[in-house]
């Protein structure tokens, strides 16, 4: 497994800012990981009026255990790490499935039984790549997977987190982030061909 | 004899970046235009990913959390510490008033029976305070990685 990333004198100088009992420090650290809890708050919790009160939980959950951070990883991945594991919990509460493999295989043999549909090549794809159509399609695709690949793809094609980043908020293993990461595209592809064929039909 | 196809896998690595895929992978896909169509597909599936609008909270969350920090900040638990120092008094109070009686109570016992009531009680002590042990490290190592 790879070294975790080593984190910024900043993080240093923003955990000992709080812990000395300066607000304005931990507001700035809201400020700077608002972005990535955000995505997981987003991706893994279906229900918006609980995404306030989780955030609010992740927050005050940093704010106590900020004593206990050891700084072997970067404050937002251990941020990420919190916010990811107070979403599992909720999900956890509500017993919602976090992935659902089952209903995985079930589309890939679906997917396996749907004719090949051509790619538009070269220009004619970025045209469609940047219109407003693609766009509202593949963020609907990607709501219809679950919430784990979800939040796997947000992490690492939105906030371009790596996977031993990825591996560390969402306490997986790299490989099976790989491997999850894989079988999500996969998947959001198929979706998307399918979804392209049937309107020329 | 035909080269098969680019894997899945294949295609998405080849998507993201030439460099690190294999040379065979990547002469492949420069000879075939089925493989192209795959990684163009897997290309514009990233590409639209990285444009997609980033969800945005309704509400500050720095304003949200700000009221509370002060009420959130660890505390020494007085209430808890109240609650044992009680329970302690309590129970010397009663060995020191009852102390007498007890050891009447077990002086006649065999001491076999005393192996078989304390061995079993040591052997459930140990096992939940192993237990307690493997999941406070569980839980340090998530928070911290280690």
């Amino acid at each position: 497994m790879s070294r975790p990333p080593t984190p910024s004198s900043t993080d240093q100088q923003l955990v000992e800012r709080v812990l000395w009992g300066e607000q304005a420090a931990f507001t700035e650290i809201v400020k700077q990981t608002e972005g990535l809890v955000a995505q997981l708050v987003f991706k893994m919790i279906r229900q918006p009026a609980d995404r306030q009160d989780l955030t609010q939980d992740v927050y005050l959950k940093v704010f106590k255990s900020l004593p206990g951070f050891k700084f072997q990883a970067k404050l937002a991945t251990w941020v990420g790490h919190i916010a990811y594991n107070t979403c599992c919990h909720y999900l956890e509460k509500k017993q919602l499935v976090l992935v659902d493999l089952g209903s995985e295989e079930r589309d890939d043999e679906a997917a396996r039984r749907l004719p090949r549909v051509a790619t538009p090549a070269g220009n004619e794809t970025e045209r469609l790549l940047f219109s407003q159509e693609l766009t509202a399609i593949l963020g609907a695709e990607l709501e219809k997977l679950p919430p784990l690949y979800r939040t796997l793809v947000s992490l690492y094609h939105q906030e371009e987190l790596s996977y031993a980043e990825i591996a560390q908020i969402t306490a997986l293993p790299e490989g099976t982030v790989k491997n999850y990461l894989f079988r999500a595209r996969k998947r959001l592809k198929e979706n998307l061909l399918v979804h392209y064929q049937r309107d020329e039909l | 004899m035909t080269t098969p196809h680019l894997s899945d896998q294949e295609a998405q690595q080849l998507a993201t970046t030439e460099a690190l895929a294999p040379a065979a992978a990547v002469a492949h896909l420069h000879a075939c235009a089925h493989c192209q169509a795959q990684v163009a597909s897997y290309r514009v599936l990233f590409a639209g990913l990285a444009t997609a609008p980033r969800p945005v909270f309704a509400f500050d969350p720095a304003a949200l959390v700000g009221p509370q920090l002060s009420a959130a900040r660890a505390r020494f638990p007085w209430g808890a510490s109240l609650g044992v120092a009680l329970v302690l008094a309590f129970v010397g109070g009663c060995l020191a008033v009852f102390g007498a009686y007890i050891q009447q109570l077990v002086r006649g016992v065999p001491a076999g029976l005393y192996y078989v009531l304390l061995l079993p009680a040591a052997a459930l002590v140990l096992g939940q305070g192993l237990d307690l042990l493997a999941t406070h490290r569980r839980q340090l190592s998530i928070l911290h990685f280690s």
